[in-house]
């Protein structure tokens, strides 16, 4: 049972409260009945005091005087003096008699009419010349006081630690049945269900803190899966095209090759075709290494301007081959923290994509700019454009719209473009430019 | 050369193996880390091929033992991880290049090629000479048979990086990542297109200094004593 921690919780809890009130009940015994049985005592032995004063000023008949004088004069019939001689008989006080024990004792007296049982506390002193005096007063009160203060005591520690132990029980049943209904919203989890929620996540303490904060996790490790879900699907679609294709090709190789030339054309042309799945193959693990996120860690200080001025120069020989005019608009000394090699490559396969899809003759701007905290990467073009609809699709893995048939690519470049965003903290977003299309990389400057 | 082969899987490195043979290396193979790193450890090689994933020690942990015991034989790095941080974790190790797979026989051969002759790159060279091409570093100028050449800077870069390697095989992949910093493929003809205009420049009126070598990449070197 101790294996909950609600419970373990419960039980120190009511410990602690034990603890408390033993001190409390300490200090109420210290400062009421124990303070009584003092008072009670010091009254007592204030008057043997006086008795002995009296004997040692005036002798034992001045003792024995003031004795009787005390016992005659006490109305209230509870005070009570015993004097007796070196032979135990009496000589003065209203007690019948009492053992000769020099110190505090108590004796009971028994039972007479008009009066009940005491017991009589009292203090013995033997006193030069063999007197003894016993001088006590009824106790039966202050043992009624001490036994009602322990009873009283007794109860309320009793009722704080069930108290304890209740308030421990209440709360960890509640916790319990928190974390069960998590356990349960978990167990759900691992057997398949990822859309399953932990309750409970908007209730503003530790436990929805922490249901929130899985229920993020499980939202993201959602996303992932679905992704993974759909990418597995279009690679499966994907590959097996151009695999198929060369599985033919090398069926009808085998028919028809005649000599060495047919067979070394065959084999080169298999080549090309593998080396095409690779490059898919390539392009998907890179777009599946950069949305694992992982790769934050070689994140350096990357100089955008001439990071993309580079770029630009290196499409500038095939957009002038394609009849484009490439033109860059960047703004000089804008740095940020990155991946170099996959900013670079992001804009590259923009570049591309704005060079393969529109027609000669088309005007492709390059821009870098930042605004406060934001850094822009704009590839713009004046080409046909793409319509709305076909638009909020770009940057889908294996795209291709049917607009853009003749343009070859596997719709990977896009793909990685956005996932370079993604890990850099931006996004990546296309827009109309009137005419043409617009690609955005709009990434934090921090 | 010799040649160590470190990589666990049978059908790649009977396929690296046979490819580096028949180039008239001699290829000692290992399959496990553990087989490697002795091999790597006793016997002086030329340049070192590690997979960099292998059952315990991977590739990286061979290099760190070998490295730490100052072994300083040029090291190439297989991997399937292509990503600045895996790269610059290798290069950390200690590794002088890296190649992901797959890739063509070709690149493999090229790397290791350029690894050998490493250490003359290192010399401070202040002119390149090539057959009548000849590059003074200090000046920034070209000149072939006397004639001076105009160069633009990017196409400056890249002849002296073929000029460095002046007869050695190098690979667009090893001309990206030398000339233009570019470690991924800009899918453009970008290599392509500068070796044609150097070519324009450098080899208008002369015999040819630059070749392509088919299915691998380029070559710059003297013509043959027989045709010069």
């Amino acid at each position: 049972m101790l294996r909950s921690t609600s419970l373990r919780v419960a039980f120190a809890s009511a410990g602690a409260v034990l603890v408390a009130t033993l001190a409390a009940l300490a200090v109420v015994w210290l400062t009421t009945a124990s303070f009584e049985r003092r008072t009670f005592q010091a009254a007592i032995a204030a008057d043997v005091g006086e008795l002995r004063a009296t004997f040692a000023l005036a002798g034992p008949m001045a003792l024995a005087r003031a004795v009787e004088a005390r016992a005659a004069s006490d109305a209230t019939g509870r005070n009570f003096w015993w004097l007796a001689d070196a032979r135990d008989r009496p000589v003065a006080g209203n007690l019948r008699s009492a053992p000769r024990n020099p110190g505090w004792q108590t004796i009971p007296v028994p039972e007479r009419p008009g009066r009940s049982a005491l017991r009589v506390l009292g203090f013995g002193a033997e006193f030069p010349g063999g007197l003894f005096l016993f001088a006590g007063r009824d106790a039966i009160e202050l043992d009624r006081l001490e036994q009602g203060v322990i009873r009283a005591l007794l109860a309320s520690g009793a009722a704080s630690v069930l108290f304890a132990l209740g308030a421990g029980w209440l709360v960890a049943r509640s916790v319990g049945r928190r974390a069960a209904a998590m356990n349960e919203a978990l167990a759900e989890v691992a057997a398949g269900d990822l859309s399953r929620r932990l309750p409970g996540d908007d209730v503003p303490d530790e436990f929805g803190r922490l249901a929130a904060s899985a229920n993020t996790m499980l939202a993201r490790l959602e996303a992932a899966m679905r992704g993974l879900q759909r990418v597995s699907g279009d690679i499966a679609h994907d590959l097996r095209t151009p695999l198929s294709r060369l599985r033919n090709r090398l069926e009808a190789t085998l028919a028809t090759a005649r000599d060495e030339t047919d067979w070394r054309a065959a084999t080169e042309r298999a080549i090309a075709d593998c080396d095409e799945v690779l490059k898919i193959f390539a392009a998907i693990l890179r777009i599946a290494e950069i949305e694992s996120g992982a790769r934050r860690a070689g994140f350096a200080s990357v100089d955008l301007s001439a990071a993309l001025a580079d770029v630009a120069e290196a499409f500038q020989p095939e957009a002038e081959t394609s009849g484009h005019h490439l033109g860059t608009e960047i703004a000089q000394g804008i740095a940020m923290q990155g991946d170099r090699a996959l900013l670079q490559q992001a804009v590259s396969n923009l570049l591309a994509n704005a060079l393969n899809h529109t027609p000669s003759g088309t005007r492709v701007r390059l821009g870098l700019f930042r605004a406060g905290p934001r850094i822009t990467i704009e590839v713009a073009d004046n080409g046909p454009g793409v319509a709305a609809e076909s638009r909020a699709k770009l940057g889908t893995p294996f795209l291709r719209l049917e607009e853009s048939r003749n343009g070859g690519g596997h719709g990977l470049g896009l793909a990685l473009a956005r996932a370079v965003a993604e890990l850099h903290g931006g996004r990546l977003a296309f827009a109309d430019a009137s005419p043409g299309l617009v690609a955005r990389l709009d990434l934090p400057a921090e | 050369m010799k040649l160590l082969l470190v990589e666990d899987d049978a059908e790649t490195r009977a396929y690296i193996a046979r490819g580096l043979t028949e180039a008239g290396h001699l290829v000692d193979q290992a399959a496990t880390g553990k087989n490697g790193l002795f091999l790597a450890a006793s016997e002086p090689y030329d340049v070192m091929i590690l997979d960099r994933m292998l059952p315990a020690p991977d590739g990286l942990a061979i290099l760190r033992t070998i490295r730490a015991s100052g072994v300083k034989t040029p090291v190439l790095i297989l991997t399937t991880r292509s990503l600045v941080a895996d790269r610059v974790e290798g290069f950390e190790a200690g590794a002088d290049d890296y190649l992901i797979k797959p890739f063509a026989f070709a690149e493999l051969l090229a790397r290791v090629h350029a690894l050998a002759r490493r250490p003359a790159l290192a010399t401070e060279a202040t002119v390149l000479e090539v057959a009548d091409l000849r590059m003074e570093l200090l000046k920034r100028t070209v000149t072939r048979a006397g004639k001076p050449i105009i160069l633009q800077p990017r196409e400056f870069r890249l002849l002296e990086f073929l000029m460095r390697r002046a007869g050695q095989v190098v690979t667009r992949t090893m001309l990206l990542e030398g000339v233009w910093d570019f470690h991924f493929d800009p899918q453009t003809s970008v290599v392509e297109t500068h070796i044609s205009r150097l070519r324009a420049k450098i080899d208008r009126d002369a015999p040819a200094l630059i070749h392509t070598v088919r299915g691998a990449g380029y070559v710059l070197r003297a013509p043959e004593p027989a045709a010069a």
